[in-house]
């Protein structure tokens, strides 16, 4: 709903202190998804039929939950939350989960820790309720249930502080609850007492009453529940923040440097290099700003990665301020073995690969990633389908020889065939003139047919004509290669057509 | 006009070799050299002799750098095509940039690193000062670049050579005499500031198949001269 009211052009529909409802329209009809305080104290609940809330509140204004929107906003605070801990996982569709096991220290005690964390989501126009525990369940029910908004049981109180909350703070399904109510079992802490084998007989359904009992041993610890995180942390991350949010560029590559010292002395410590840097800005309203850079091959000096971060720099937006930058490595690998620099004049060009590597980077970091390209070849005797280009693999290898000879290659390949008109005086023969770009060319010479049939053990290849490629020359010294479509007397469609298909230089 | 300009200036490693055009052609490339074709017809001679040019140098890879317009223009570089003049295809990293300023900043860039062998730019824009720029950057990295412009081209240039180029009938092929043979080309050394003596004259050119490289037809192989006046090329 906070959500909602940040996101909004038009004016709030309601006062401060008036009830306001979202709802949204399921099998039941339209029901209330959220209410805030002042209808909440009007005894209106989620869940609620929304006709019989206007019943009890004449007037009540609404409004349609938009749960993708939410889905999302909550997504994003997910992600910026790992400024925190680096394992952060959403909670169902209103809540995050963060392990800070060995994060709290870092913010002066986990005391400090929940009230920087409650200061921090406060300035970004929301009403957090924290919880802080042993486990995830204990967290979760002093989060939701806990009588205060920020909550927390000191190391192995778990058991003592969950006893007062009701048993719904389990996690359990509402007709669970119901159950243990009709027990007159309501406080978590009457559950304790009951041995576990009679605890399980209450209930018809061995599954909810296995669910009750993952449900207590998972918030007391005794049954594991692990995060499974949104994203999978860094080994090596570097992080620093500020006093005051940065907001120039000049701001950024100090920053940067200061991160590229200590994650390139983390690397170098592990003796590896990484391919892929991403410095995170955390701006102060909530959202991050990301610039990434690839290598063509594992690296780790700091003063060339920091030279081709700064054309991408400048496309970092730091909106209001960012206020923690972090800087991770991935895809790290051994380095290659460094060629030591021969003084100037005796290097021989190309001789050092690293250096063909590291030019470049420098054209993707400045042009845009995987810009370079290398040709690759496939076996295929379809000259379209012989050769393609892919991304710089980091070093230059030399062209495969193939078997199989083929027929003369033109340098440059048209994009498409373009069709030509053609007097041919043989009808197997290459043609004595043709229009290509309006232009009548007479051949002078030509040498050809290399005819490269359909393949037919594809299956696909019914209909599909042989092709005949010719190399001409005309007059004036051009060299083209024509191609005829089909053979004259092959009874696949009519007239064979002639094509140009290439240049030669 | 330029003539005047102290600009006679070439890279140290140029000055003590080859004082004669035709050794100068055999020998690995070095400096900053232009070529133009006659006509945009011409286009795929021009870049035939680029290949040859850059071919006379032994090692390290090559940029070749180009902008998706000349890709729509003109059409892909084929790595078989390369391969059948003779070159290898492998050595190339090629680069396709989104406008031509994008291409200027990558031959400036690859201009000034060691790191590879020969740069090839098709590059239809390319001022004064930009090739000045570039012949500067050949003083400290020895990386020879090969800018393929457009046949518009005219006017002042700080490269050291502009080749004009323009197809030519074939060598005649032993084997079969109805069909082409080895690419030939007819070329004019344009503007010079390595040759400034020799500035307008014509060379017909063939690219040889073993060793590769670019050579000069000798005169009377088959009729066709060596080297021809200037104003032969009107007709």
């Amino acid at each position: 709903m906070e959500r909602l009211k940040r996101a909004r052009t038009t004016p709030w529909p309601v006062e401060d202190g008036a009830p306001f409802v979202l709802t949204e329209t399921g099998v039941h009809g339209r029901t209330l998804a959220a209410v805030n305080d002042a209808a909440r104290a009007l005894g209106l609940e989620p869940g609620l039929r929304f006709t019989d809330a206007r019943a009890r509140v004449p007037g009540l204004v609404a409004e349609e939950i938009d749960r993708e929107a939410d889905a999302l906003a909550l997504k994003r605070l997910t992600l910026w939350m790992t400024r925190f801990s680096p394992l952060t996982a959403m909670d169902g569709v209103d809540g995050i989960r963060l392990d800070v096991t060995g994060c709290a220290h870092l913010f002066g005690g986990e005391e400090a820790f929940l009230v920087s964390m409650k200061r921090a989501l406060e300035g970004l126009g929301l009403t957090p309720r924290l919880g802080l525990a042993d486990s995830a369940g204990a967290a979760w029910a002093l989060a939701r249930h806990g009588a205060e908004p920020l909550q927390r049981a000191a190391p192995g109180k778990a058991r003592e502080a969950l006893a007062p909350l009701p048993v719904a703070a389990l996690r359990l399904e509402a007709c669970t609850v119901q159950v243990l109510r009709r027990f007159g079992l309501t406080r978590i802490g009457q559950l304790y007492a009951i041995e576990r084998a009679a605890l399980a007989r209450r209930f018809r359904n061995r599954m909810a009453a296995q669910d009750v009992l993952l449900r207590l041993d998972q918030a007391l610890c005794v049954r594991p529940e692990p995060l499974i995180p949104l994203k999978s942390p860094a080994r090596f991350t570097a992080r620093i923040s500020g006093p005051e949010p940065l907001l120039s560029l000049s701001g950024i590559e100090d920053a940067l440097s200061k991160l590229l010292a200590d994650l390139t002395g983390q690397l170098e410590q592990a003796g590896k290099g990484a391919r892929r840097f991403i410095l995170t800005g955390y701006r102060s309203d909530g959202t991050r700003a990301t610039v990434s850079l690839t290598l063509s091959r594992p690296g780790r000096d700091g003063r060339t990665i920091a030279k081709l971060f700064a054309p991408r720099l400048e496309t970092m937006d730091p909106g209001f301020g960012i206020d923690l930058m972090t800087l991770t490595a991935h895809g790290t690998g051994p380095l290659e073995a460094m060629a030591s620099a021969l003084p100037d004049g005796m290097a021989v060009p190309g001789a050092d690969s690293s250096e063909t590597a590291a030019l470049a980077d420098r054209l993707n970091a400045r042009l845009g990633d995987d810009l370079v390209q290398v040709f690759t070849a496939h076996e295929s005797h379809l000259p379209d389908h012989s050769e393609a280009l892919a991304p710089f693999p980091g070093t230059l290898a030399p062209w495969p020889v193939t078997g199989h000879r083929t027929g003369p290659r033109p340098l440059i390949v048209l994009d498409r065939p373009e069709l030509v008109e053609t007097i041919a005086i043989l009808p197997d023969g290459p043609p004595a003139r043709f229009t290509w770009r309006r232009i009548t060319r007479s051949v002078a010479r030509a040498d050809g047919p290399e005819r490269i049939g359909p393949q037919w053990w594809h299956g696909n290849a019914n209909g599909v004509r042989a092709r005949d490629y010719y190399r001409v020359e005309d007059e004036d010294g051009h060299r083209y290669w024509l191609m005829r479509e089909g053979l004259y007397d092959d009874q696949r469609g009519g007239t064979p057509r002639w094509y140009v298909c290439g240049l030669f230089p | 006009m330029f003539k005047d300009l102290p600009l006679k200036r070439l890279s140290p490693r140029m000055e003590g070799e080859a004082a004669r055009l035709e050794d100068r052609l055999g020998a690995p490339l070095l400096g900053v050299h232009e070529i133009a074709p006659a006509a945009f017809s011409d286009m795929p001679a021009a870049l035939g002799l680029a290949v040859g040019f850059a071919h006379t140098r032994p090692q390290g890879g090559w940029l070749w750098v180009r902008s998706r317009k000349q890709r729509l223009d003109l059409g892909r570089i084929s790595a078989r095509g390369l391969a059948a003049l003779g070159a290898d295809p492998g050595r190339v990293m090629l680069v396709e940039t989104r406008t031509a300023t994008e291409a200027l900043r990558a031959i400036d860039e690859a201009a000034r690193s060691r790191a590879i062998g020969a740069v090839i730019a098709e590059l239809d824009t390319a001022d004064f000062t930009f090739t000045r720029r570039l012949s500067l950057a050949h003083e400290t990295s020895a990386t020879p670049v090969i800018l393929v412009r457009s046949w518009r081209t005219e006017g002042a240039t700080a490269a050291h050579n502009r080749w004009r180029v323009s197809a030519a009938p074939s060598a005649p092929n032993r084997l079969d005499p109805r069909a082409p043979g080895r690419a030939r080309w007819q070329v004019t050394l344009e503007r010079s500031r390595e040759f400034p003596q020799r500035a307008g004259e014509t060379f017909l050119m063939e690219m040889d198949d073993a060793p590769l490289r670019v050579r000069l037809v000798p005169a009377l192989a088959d009729g066709a001269p060596e080297t021809r006046p200037h104003h032969a090329l009107a007709g």
